[in-house]
């Protein structure tokens, strides 16, 4: 159940499985050990607040058309099999322990983060991926005309941020399954080294092992796979090598490469 | 003989009798069809604190109607009772919202738009990036929906795509292509819209 509530107010509607926040500010709040059907946040801020060890089904870090903001807070411990980021921003927060499916979307923001256990199917964005996320803007204001409703105040700015602030996350003690990132500067996070090749200047190396291989599988993944994630302008690839069983003579070749 | 002593006034049903008698019927001059609809809904609230609160009716007091046991008696009719013609109108509205987010999605981003949303390892996986891509349509319709209409919607995800289980009291789900037929083939009871099928079993 959602409940219109004026900004800065701390009032939270709590049936006995969901949590919901619709804008609120709240500072120093414990929520930890709850177990949820949901979680669901709207335009909200949450400020020294502790969610730890909080389990639940469905999670919106972020569900409206307004930003959610999370300082400070810890996560450490919870289980969320699935997530929808929206447009949250995540500032000096700890996700120690945690097992997080589908964390990524094209608006998150993390800031000085540390994140032990598993994070998994995410794709982080250095930027709101185009021409994509200018169609939905378009659809979303359709959507206003027809309703004859006016934009969110400040819609207009988060819709068309230019990037997302994605700086100074510790990633190093954490399992990375599946996980991707694109348009992210990651000589700027902390990253996990076993178990994972990083080529900090990817674009060299693949060229350099494209010219080492003939094999036409080593070059479809150099082109196909690494060439695709180089086309979103990420300029550094950390490859878990896990993800791509079947593929160990190409990290191979790239290992020699970036020699 | 003794005459029967009236219930305290604190006592629900002396307030409820008192509600139906007078207000309802009285002074809003309901039609026996409303004043009747909420004796359905107050019978099953009594039902309810009987049966779930361990609350006999002659005992229910208005202080046991609190917010939290509503909620809970709400979320109890929406998952077990959800059998009367305007709960089914309601829900197949909201299919129809979920439907045509669908093929926005769609529309808007088309399969290339899906495929970058998708991590490099899934691009690996030939025969399965339709349900790759089907998971990316699930959370952009949630998205949009809990943002367009947050009375509806709260663009939460269940474990496996948007949750519009609780706002439309059955089971709903958004699928690809490949489950679609699946599902037609095991002989499932389905509303098509191309993409997005809606498993309506419930129903």
């Amino acid at each position: 159940m959602i409940v219109a509530m004026p900004s800065t107010t701390s009032r939270t509607s709590e049936p006995a499985d969901r949590l919901d926040f619709d804008h609120v500010s709240q500072v120093g709040a414990d929520y930890s050990g709850r177990r949820l059907a949901a979680l669901s946040v709207r335009g909200s801020r949450f400020e020294r607040c502790r969610f730890d060890r909080v389990r639940a089904k469905g999670v919106a870090f972020s569900a409206g058309y307004d930003l959610s903001e999370y300082v400070d807070c810890s996560f450490d411990g919870v289980r969320f099999p699935s997530v929808i980021a929206g447009f949250s921003r995540f500032v000096r927060c700890s996700f120690r322990d945690a097992d997080i499916k589908g964390f990524g979307d094209d608006y998150l923001e993390l800031v000085d983060c540390v994140f032990t256990g598993k994070l998994r199917a995410s794709v982080f964005w250095g930027a709101a991926p185009q021409p994509e996320a200018e169609k939905r803007y378009q659809s979303d204001l359709a959507f206003f005309a027809r309703e004859g409703r006016p934009e969110p105040a400040g819609y207009r700015e988060l819709a068309r941020r230019p990037a997302n602030e994605f700086h100074g996350n510790d990633f190093s003690g954490v399992e990375l399954i599946d996980v991707s990132f694109r348009g992210i500067d990651l000589s700027r996070q902390r990253l996990p080294a076993d178990g994972y090749l990083y080529l900090p200047e990817a674009a060299t190396t693949v060229n350099r092992a494209l010219g080492m291989t003939s094999d036409p599988k080593i070059e479809g993944f150099l082109r196909g796979t690494l060439g695709r994630a180089l086309s979103f302008g990420q300029h550094q690839l950390l490859l878990r090598e896990a993800d791509y069983q079947g593929d160990e003579a190409a990290f191979a070749l790239l290992r020699e490469a970036a020699a | 003989m003794n005459p029967r002593p009236a219930p305290p006034p604190e006592l629900a049903g002396r307030w409820l009798s008192k509600f139906f008698i007078d207000h309802l019927a009285g002074e809003r001059a309901a039609s026996p069809k409303t004043v009747s609809s909420y004796l359905d809904a107050m019978k099953l609230l009594l039902t309810w604190f009987r049966d779930a609160e361990h609350i006999p009716p002659e005992k229910l007091r208005l202080a046991d109607i609190d917010r939290p046991r509503v909620l809970r008696f709400l979320h109890w009719l929406e998952a077990e009772r959800n059998c009367s013609a305007t709960s089914r109108n309601q829900r197949l509205a909201v299919i129809k919202l979920v439907e045509d987010m669908a093929k926005e999605v769609m529309q808007d981003w088309g399969t290339s738009g899906l495929d970058m949303r998708i991590s490099a390892a899934q691009w690996r996986h030939p025969g399965y990036i339709w349900a790759y891509r089907g998971s990316e349509v699930h959370k952009e319709v949630a998205r949009r929906l809990g943002q367009r209409y947050p009375d509806l919607f709260d663009g939460r995800m269940n474990g496996t795509g948007p949750d519009y289980s609780v706002k439309t009291g059955g089971k709903v789900e958004l699928t690809t292509p490949g489950e679609v037929a699946g599902h037609k083939r095991k002989g499932g009871e389905s509303d098509d819209c191309g993409y997005a099928v809606y498993n309506l079993k419930n129903k």
